[in-house]
């Protein structure tokens, strides 16, 4: 009994190592797969390629990809002093592993998924339950299919805020949740045929409704209790025949009727039907949304798996190999198809996993060259001949200030605006000092590129003046208390701010500036002030 | 959002680098391209008129301000007298009396007639030109759309600038969203005039934030030159245009301090009449776009009951006919009135009977704007009302014929393609037909 069970341990411990390393070997061959993708298309163009980045700058990069956050000090020094060779593989590795990976990606795929209509609480409860499901490896196919069917409430059911989300002046949409259905799960930017058809594409204004007519059903569950709150619940598990449960009026098939609002073809009803595809044969009385969900996340399915590795690589490189990232169409031209292809069977292949995914791209010679351009490349936009310098979001600058300054949180004053609700009296907004900075610093936009500096004279003002960012801060407190030699503070602030060691000219140049400041407390806080104010740590470069 | 129109710091960046402006450290990048921007200031820019946008929230009664029906029974006449103003049978309603003055310098659009009658979408309607969720596309406030028209200005200055109080973005995101122009067209909001911009000054010594300034700059520039890239340069020039308000003259706009109190005063201590004050302080630096929302109790103009209306009565309506009067003079003294069109609307009218229990309810398909100054306000009427105020007998104004007229005298072309990504969206949608006796 005993034997066996340590028998089988050490059966199941082998399975792990071996398949480890099986993933590893995939790991390298996909790599490599799209550095040869990438080297064809600039060999071809005559572009070379930068070199790859020093450690210190894919520290600082991957981190802030992966995780959402600078790397602590501690976490620099050890990875620059790290002479392993797997070093990188290594680091990613971990990245991918800690909790703040599935928490990162929960942020950025909810503000493409929710929009900005939805509350607060809903939007938390969303984001916390697709961090979890990353963090413990659950398949892209899984998410979108629980997303797209879900019933409920958020509390009880946290994928059911994806269709919540989808309102307009609190009610629930259908042509909303098409719309966001195709664009962020295919990939294809079908809202423009709400209205009329496609203006380069044979896409019809009926090709549109036939996607909008599987949410023709979808119908608030629980009565909404605040006035401004939005529906806390859908459903469409109903009799559409049964009196006393009043669904949608008109849902006498799978069908919708053009409304009003949507220009052209006022009043045509439209069957269900999928995009470029077949109609199915839905039965009235049951929820239409589970046959669209399996036709979205089939592996049949020709767009599904290529909008998300489009919309992954976007999010680390900057741009997509579709651009506009959500654009696909037979007229836009991908700037490498055969590597889009072959992304796209591999996510196929691994049942859609987006660690899998990442891991492989952030172990490829593209995604660690560094982001200085060289000779012949400075003018390349497409190639990936060099990073793109990408903006940091408004959550990650906020974790980023807070790891700078060596502080728990940052002290919010600013942006404080005055809320009233109809029929209510007027009151402060509510939310803790993250939330503030965030609504203050939040200047993009869902069609905003990762590339976009958005950030306006309030939000420069704030950080140039707000006392606490030219006042020191802790990390200065304690490069005072250890009594640092001057080098060593120096060091220690790069370190700490941006990640690496200055160079002999900034030296020089701090050297000159300290040596006119009496007070060396005050010198290292103007030192501080100028690193966080600096573009090299606004920007993901 | 690929055109970087106010960006054209790539090039001018190459072209400054060549001139040897670049790479000089010790005295600040920053002055010298601040300097280098002021001396390519357009000049093109001063022709343009200006707008300021007073928002009455929730949508004021036409019976009860500029399209009074005397002549019909107490239900539908309510209880405002109506006053002569200089305009010869231009009656207005005695409440707002002090506009009676300025009404031969007003254009009255008694015709509108817009089909939307839900705070929010006739508040986008109204806002925009555009249906809401008309296309899946957030389309352009006003204000955004003038900002994409106008050069970004060299003194740092805004082109967009949003004031009031009870600005909520989640509520009210309307007001201040750019759609699909993008953040850059963002306005400046000032929701507490009292607080003005914030952290416009340092908290250290002009002398000690300046050698800051200069070390960040030689450290900004070693960046800039191994990333010349797109967001490097926005970000630097965002910090040039923030440095550069900080140093501006137009800034001391934001500080209604400097005013004389017996000026601020007179636009009454409340956020209107401050709002008002701060839209003329603005203009007269050279803001393009001024919008100036007016909800001073939670109702705003939303006038259902007897309790709302007699809100209206008594603070929103002395606190217009206070504000609103403050900036007209003023704008006229400075010679500024002509040049600069000033919009008074909400989002909708206001049924013609009273209800039995007080108050009027939403009403879009008959009601009133008012636009004065501009070059085209003489005192005109356009269209009219029955006698009732409940049909448009002459000359009906739809939202995108209010729109495009609108764009037409802020020198814009409705007609004018922007672009939503790779997809052409008009100003304003098809079909308008500007005001043509207005355009003269």
């Amino acid at each position: 009994m005993l034997r066996s069970f340590r028998c089988s341990l050490l059966t199941l411990a082998f399975c792990v190592v071996a398949g480890a390393a099986y993933a590893q070997d995939v790991v390298a061959v996909r790599a490599k797969r799209i550095d040869g993708e990438i080297a064809k298309r600039l060999q071809e163009k005559k572009i070379p390629a930068s070199p790859l980045a020093d450690d210190a700058e894919f520290l600082r990069r991957v981190t802030l990809d992966l995780t959402g956050q600078i790397p602590s000090y501690e976490r620099t020094t050890t990875f620059l002093a790290d002479r392993d060779p797997k070093r990188r593989a290594k680091l990613i590795d971990e990245l991918l592993e800690s909790p703040e990976f599935g928490k990162h990606f929960a942020v950025i795929l909810s503000q493409l998924l929710l929009g900005t209509e939805i509350a607060a609480p809903q939007r938390e409860i969303f984001k916390g339950w697709l961090a979890a499901e990353i963090n413990k490896g659950q398949t892209w196919d899984k998410l979108v299919h629980a997303m797209i069917t879900a019933e409920g409430e958020a509390k009880t059911n946290p994928a059911a805020v994806f269709v919540l989300a989808q309102t307009d002046d609190n009610k629930l949409m259908p042509n909303l949740m098409a719309a966001s259905t195709t664009r962020y799960f295919l990939g294809v930017q079908l809202q423009c045929a709400e209205c009329h058809n496609h203006p380069f594409t044979n896409w019809k204004q009926t090709e549109f409704w036939g996607m909008a007519a599987f949410f023709a059903k979808v119908k608030v569950a629980t009565p909404k209790k605040g006035q401004s709150d939005g529906p806390v619940g859908l459903t469409e598990s109903f009799a559409a025949t049964d009196p006393k449960k009043k669904g949608p009026a008109a849902v006498k098939s799978a069908s919708i009727t053009i409304p009003a609002t949507a220009g052209k073809s006022v009043g045509k009803v439209v069957k269900a039907k999928f995009l470029e595809a077949g109609e199915p044969v839905l039965d009235v009385e049951r929820p239409f949304r589970p046959a669209l969900a399996n036709w979205v996340t089939s592996p049949e399915n020709k767009y599904f798996a290529r909008a998300a590795v489009n919309r992954l690589w976007f999010v680390l490189f900057g741009r997509g190999i579709v651009n506009p990232v959500d654009d696909m169409h037979a007229d836009n031209e991908p700037t490498h198809p055969e590597l889009l292809q072959a992304l796209a069977d591999d996510f196929k292949a691994s049942s859609f996993n987006l660690k899998h995914f990442v891991r492989c791209v952030c172990n490829s010679e593209a995604y660690q060259r560094t982001s200085r351009p060289v000779k012949g490349n400075e003018d390349d936009r497409d190639g990936f001949s060099h990073m793109a310098v990408k903006v940091m979001g408004p959550e990650v600058l906020y974790d980023a200030l807070t790891r700078a300054l060596g502080v728990k949180e940052l002290n919010v004053t600013t942006g404080k605006i005055a809320t009233t609700g109809k029929g209510g009296a007027a009151k402060t907004s509510a939310g803790n000092n993250r939330d503030k900075f965030i609504k203050f610093f939040k200047t993009q936009d869902a069609d905003s590129l990762p590339t976009d500096f958005t950030h306006g004279i309030p939000q420069v003002l704030n950080l140039m003046n707000d006392p606490q960012f030219n006042k020191g801060g802790p990390v200065v407190d304690r490069i005072i208390a250890a009594k640092l030699p001057r080098d060593e503070a120096v060091e220690r602030l790069y370190l700490t701010v941006l990640s690496r060691r200055p160079n002999s000219d900034e030296s020089k140049r701090l050297s000159r500036y300290l040596d006119g400041e009496p007070d060396p407390a005050r010198g290292y806080a103007s030192v501080l002030w100028a690193l966080i104010n600096s573009p090299e740590f606004i920007l993901n470069h | 959002m690929h055109s970087h129109k106010f960006l054209p710091t790539r090039r001018e960046l190459l072209r400054l680098s060549a001139a040897g402006v670049l790479g000089v450290s010790a005295s600040g990048w920053l002055d010298r391209l601040a300097a280098h921007a002021a001396e390519q200031a357009p000049s093109s820019g001063a022709r343009h008129k200006k707008c300021i946008l007073i928002w009455l929230d929730g949508g004021s009664s036409h019976h009860d301000t500029f399209d009074m029906k005397p002549d019909a029974p107490d239900t539908i006449r309510g209880e405002f007298r109506p006053v002569q103003t200089s305009v010869p049978g231009l009656l207005i309603s005695e409440p707002l009396s002090r506009l009676a003055p300025f009404m031969n310098r007003a254009a009255v659009i008694r015709s509108m007639s817009t089909g939307e009658g839900e705070h929010s979408r006739a508040r986008i309607f109204m806002h925009t030109g555009y249906r809401a969720g008309v296309g899946g596309l957030r389309y352009p406030t006003m204000g955004s759309i003038v900002s994409n028209e106008r050069e970004i200005s060299p003194t740092g200055m805004p082109n967009f600038v949003v004031t009031g109080m009870h600005l909520n973005p989640a509520n009210h995101s309307y007001v201040s969203s750019p759609g699909y122009l993008g953040p850059r067209h963002q306005p400046l909001i000032v929701a507490d005039q009292d607080r003005g911009v914030e952290n416009l000054r340092s908290s250290l010594s002009a002398a000690d934030h300046g050698a800051r300034l200069s070390l960040l700059d030689d450290l900004a520039e070693g960046f800039l030159r191994t990333h010349p890239s797109d967001a490097a340069t926005a970000q630097r020039t965002a910090y040039q245009r923030a440095t550069q308000l900080m140093r501006s003259a137009g800034a001391r706009a934001f500080d209604l301090t400097t005013e004389p109190a017996a000026i601020r005063d007179r636009y009454g201590n409340h956020a209107f009449g401050k709002g008002c004050l701060l839209a003329r302080r603005l203009v007269e630096t050279g803001v393009p776009f001024v919008e100036v929302y007016h909800a001073p109790t939670p109702g705003g103009w939303d006038s259902h009951t007897t309790e709302r209306a007699n809100e209206v009565k008594n603070i929103a309506m002395p606190q217009l006919n206070q504000g609103l009067p403050s900036l007209l003079h003023d704008l006229d003294v400075r010679g500024l009135l002509d040049e600069t069109l000033v919009i008074c609307m909400g989002e909708f009218g206001r049924t013609p009977n009273v209800k039995p229990g007080g108050g009027r309810d939403h009403y879009p398909r008959a009601w009133t704007t008012v636009l004065f100054g501009g070059g085209v306000g003489r005192g005109q009427i356009i269209g009219r009302t029955d006698s009732r105020g409940s049909t448009v007998e002459d000359r009906p104004v739809s939202g995108i014929d209010f729109m495009a007229t609108i764009c037409t005298i802020l020198g814009i072309d409705p007609n004018k393609n922007n672009h939503a990504g790779p997809r052409p969206v008009r100003v304003v949608d098809r079909g308008a037909n500007p005001i043509r006796e207005l355009l003269g």
